[in-house]
């Protein structure tokens, strides 16, 4: 059963049948196969649960809050102030990268929002500045990743709804890694400029720096929203969502007047569609999780196909579900990974006495690597898409990112306070 | 009817905005809630989710794995994509109708929602609605490809020659 439903998906997957079609038929297959008796209606009403939690509803409003800031100032505004302070040093824009893509990332849930807002006005200067193109591309993909550790996280909510954990303590207990994988990725770019002929940016004055903060102040006031809000008891996650929105539009149409209101439809419409586009796949996989639960296939796939038990330990486990993520996401979407596989792992990462949030911030941080890992990361696909560039060119120097960011992976499964001190300060 | 698409899941989305932010200002404010606004903002992500459906197979925007589609020769990628057309289309149309006859289960049934007190059976309806239109999409779009020598995502939106995905390997 297990073999005939994964046999579907791989090779309607494979053949670029639209996502929702491998997911769709194998729960048709296995509802009809299986459980001839049960009304294939059942798919439906699993498909609408699925897309019905109102934690969900933080989705939309993190991506419409993200849209409003790419198609007004605010990611310039950013980056404009990061340069200021580290662009003269060694690496200067290489590092300028990195701490941008994770400034965004605090204002924007996802990888490839990131790629599109930091990547496309910071690679041809790269470039121009002497960096080779591969190292450039590579550590805006990989850089990237960091916006789905960083609140808000748009992977994090997924995994909060499906496996009943704290959305808010997520979001929190991601800082951490974020952190230190930024660092990670800084010290290698410093490192690798001394191999570059890269020209210095000039240095900014201090009255130059003061200015560009005084720009960035305004958007610098999202984190604190969101992290401020949460943590404070303010508001839910889906609150502080709608109130970035809110914020969004207040800096864009009426401080920085880059926007009007009148392109708000426009940019909402935008939005629906990238929603509807990803909750099909929830509601999608939401039916797909229910027809394997119901033919109890977790249990089997756990027990007989990888041997796991609840005396497996703690590294075995650990190591099985970061290479079970880390590998779906070579392939598939991070949402549809984490909705399928987020119910088969969770049981058994209880019964080993993992933190549910440790187990959160590591299939985070493992779908955040798989979706920048080559063959089919889906981050991949959008460097190539945004930068006009063929697929090995995209792909050449992501080697060395891809090992930090599974040296990260290792050390957070040795040490879990590093995602676990934040969260256990603040609740 | 791209235009009533359009309108409610642009609509959907800044209705969804106003009436959680609207939420918080009344708790924080005047120290009580809407709770009609956690309800109704479900119902719109339902709406959005089978009105998206449909919309983005017009648009030719539904999420795929194409690195291997990408590297067919012309000839077989135009006859895969009929089949993965024709394919979608019926899966879709099999789904339609059972998402068709859950809306008439639950409207027999009479459940209302709690706040509002809105039959479900209209909030469900976008199912069969959305699954049935993105049905009839693909349906065209097969046709389309099968009447062109071109390659068409869906009837409007052609496979674009620029198109960078898999150029240059």
């Amino acid at each position: 059963m297990a073999l005939l439903l994964s046999g579907i998906m791989i090779v309607l997957l494979l053949l670029g049948f639209p996502m929702l079609v491998p997911l769709l038929a194998a729960t048709v297959v296995g509802l009809l196969a299986y459980f001839p008796d049960v009304s294939p209606e059942v798919v439906i009403q699993q498909m609408i649960g699925g897309v019905k939690p109102s934690a969900l509803i933080a989705v939309p409003m993190f991506i419409l809050a993200a849209e409003i800031m790419t198609s007004g100032q605010t990611s310039n505004r950013l980056l404009s102030l990061v340069e200021s302070f580290v662009g003269h040093l060694r690496g200067g824009l290489a590092v300028t990268s990195a701490v941008a893509c994770t400034l965004f990332g605090a204002i924007s849930g996802s990888t490839q929002a990131t790629v599109v807002a930091i990547g496309k006005p910071l690679r041809p200067r790269m470039i121009e500045s002497g960096y080779p193109d591969k190292f450039a591309t590579a550590l805006i993909i990989n850089a990237s990743d960091i916006a789905l550790l960083i609140p808000p996280s748009i992977g994090m909510i997924v995994y909060g709804v499906v496996s009943g954990t704290s959305i808010g303590e997520l979001f929190i207990a991601g800082i951490g890694p974020g952190l230190l994988i930024l660092i990670l990725f800084c010290a290698y770019s410093v490192m690798a400029t001394y191999k570059f002929k890269v020209d210095p940016a000039p240095k900014s004055s201090w009255a130059e720096r003061g200015k560009a903060f005084k720009d960035a102040a305004m958007p610098l006031g999202f984190p604190a929203i969101i992290i401020g809000g949460i943590y404070a008891g303010f508001f839910s996650p889906t609150e502080a969502a709608a109130v970035s929105v809110l914020y969004a539009i207040i800096l864009e149409c009426f401080f920085f007047r880059s926007l009007s209101l009148k392109d708000l439809p426009r940019i909402a419409l935008s939005t629906g569609l990238v929603t509807a586009v990803v909750f099909i796949l929830v509601g999608a996989g939401a039916a797909f999780s229910w027809v394997i639960s119901f033919a109890e296939l977790p249990t089997q796939i756990i027990n007989d196909t990888l041997g796991l038990s609840a005396d497996s330990g703690y590294w075995t486990v650990a190591l099985t579900i970061a290479a079970a993520f880390f590998i779906g996401c070579m392939f598939v979407d991070p949402i549809v990974v984490i909705l399928i596989l987020t119910p088969i792992f969770h049981p058994l990462a209880l019964a080993v006495g993992m933190d549910p949030v440790l187990t959160g911030v590591l299939v985070t941080l493992q779908v955040a690597i798989g979706s920048a890992t080559p063959p089919f990361g889906c981050d991949i696909f959008t460097a190539i898409a945004v930068f006009q560039k063929s697929y090995r060119e995209v792909i050449a120097g992501t080697p060395p990112f891809v090992f930090i960011l599974l040296a990260v992976s290792f050390l957070l499964i040795a040490f879990p306070q590093i995602a676990l001190f934040l969260r256990d300060l603040a609740f | 009817m791209t235009f009533v698409e359009e309108f409610v899941l642009s609509g959907g989305i800044l209705v969804i905005a106003a009436l959680t932010i609207a939420n918080v200002f009344c708790r924080t404010f005047f120290g009580f809630s809407l709770a009609f606004a956690e309800e109704v903002s479900q119902f719109l992500i339902v709406l959005i989710t089978f009105v998206g459906l449909s919309y983005g197979a017009s648009q030719g925007r539904h999420i795929r794995m194409t690195a291997i589609y990408d590297e067919l020769p012309q000839s077989l990628k135009r006859g895969l994509t009929i089949f993965i057309c024709f394919f979608t289309s019926a899966l879709l149309g099999y789904l339609a109708w059972f998402a068709f006859s859950y809306s008439q289960t639950v409207g027999t049934l009479g459940t209302v929602s709690p706040v509002l007190q809105l039959p479900l059976r209209w909030v469900y309806l976008s199912a069969p609605l959305g699954l049935g239109l993105a049905s009839l999409q693909y349906l065209l779009a097969a046709i389309k490809n099968l009447s062109s020598h071109e390659i068409y995502l869906a009837y409007d939106v052609p496979l674009r020659r620029e198109d960078p995905v898999g150029d240059g390997i």
